[in-house]
């Protein structure tokens, strides 16, 4: 279990850096917001990814616990779904739903500040104390915010992704953004599998799920702005 | 020459022919799972995270 606390998160943590990297340089490149947000996504991924491994190589640490569950269990997945929000929707609609996301990001930020925790109650129910889980946090309505944030990202993140997916499958076109699509739909959905199979107690599931979802995820953004190199021209708007 | 209209030639492999419709069912099907297991948590009916 040594290995699947520490190397684990860290080379999530890593690949997920590495990817907001490239992303952050194309946005600087040819703008767009949502590559920006994709960005700053995968800054929150791989802070996560890092905080989950700080606690499996040196144990304990309120701040660290903070940074954890704010960014890599309540904010990443809506802030990664925003960005395909402002890919697909036109923009002062995704203006409003950004004002909504800042505000609600902000109102979390400030209860997770503020709550209380006990790190003994990460071991409670079938969770093994090996991971992170939210079960250290006692103060009451706090975890509760979390499934909304996630609700959302999944629904933008997943659901536009696969919407993507559909549009080009009907019109035939452009078949390396939707392989691409197909591989971002996935690797978002790792995660949220892997908090599941935690839960029921399986050991190394959600830092295995974090990985692959980082490493698949990157793929799909590679794949999707890469031309197959079959004459066809990427003309499309996006990515 | 036009093309009559209505008339794509452009198609996919047919193994992404096959495939996507597939993938769409299903993600469209754990995306309601995953919506629903969280309202599930909202309404306290499962534990969160």
């Amino acid at each position: 279990m040594g290995l699947i606390n520490t190397v684990l998160p860290f080379t999530s943590s890593l690949i997920s850096l590495i990817f907001a990297g490239i992303v952050l340089a194309r946005y600087s490149q040819r703008r767009g917001t949502h590559l920006l947000l994709w960005g700053i996504g995968m800054i929150f991924y791989g802070i996560g990814g890092f905080c989950e491994g700080y606690y499996g190589t040196w144990g304990w640490n309120p701040l660290v616990f903070r940074l954890w569950y704010l960014f890599g269990a309540m904010l990443v997945a809506a802030w990664l779904g925003q960005g395909t929000i402002y890919l697909l929707f036109k923009k002062r609609w995704a203006n409003v739903l950004m004002a909504v996301l800042v505000l609600a990001s902000v109102y979390g930020t400030i209860r997770i500040i503020g709550a209380q925790l006990d790190p003994d109650l990460m071991t409670s129910s079938l969770h093994t104390g090996s991971e992170m889980s939210g079960h250290a946090i006692i103060s009451p309505g706090v975890r509760t915010l979390t499934p909304f944030f996630n609700i959302y990202g999944t629904l933008a993140l997943v659901g536009g992704a696969a919407y993507s997916v559909y549009i080009f499958w009907r019109k035939k076109v452009l078949l390396h953004r939707t392989i691409g699509n197909v591989l971002i739909a996935v690797g978002a959905l790792l995660p949220a599998f892997g908090g599941t199979f935690s839960r029921m107690g399986i050991p190394g599931a959600l830092y295995i799920s974090e990985l692959l979802g980082a490493v698949i995820l990157f793929l799909g953004f590679l794949r999707a702005v890469t031309p197959l190199g079959n004459g066809e021209e990427d003309t499309e708007p996006g990515v | 020459m036009m093309k009559p209209p209505g008339k794509n030639p452009r198609s996919y492999p047919p193994f992404w022919e096959k495939f996507i419709p597939f993938f769409l069912v299903v993600i469209t099907l754990v995306v309601f799972g995953l919506v629903a297991l969280a309202l599930a948590v909202i309404m306290g009916v499962f534990p969160g995270s």
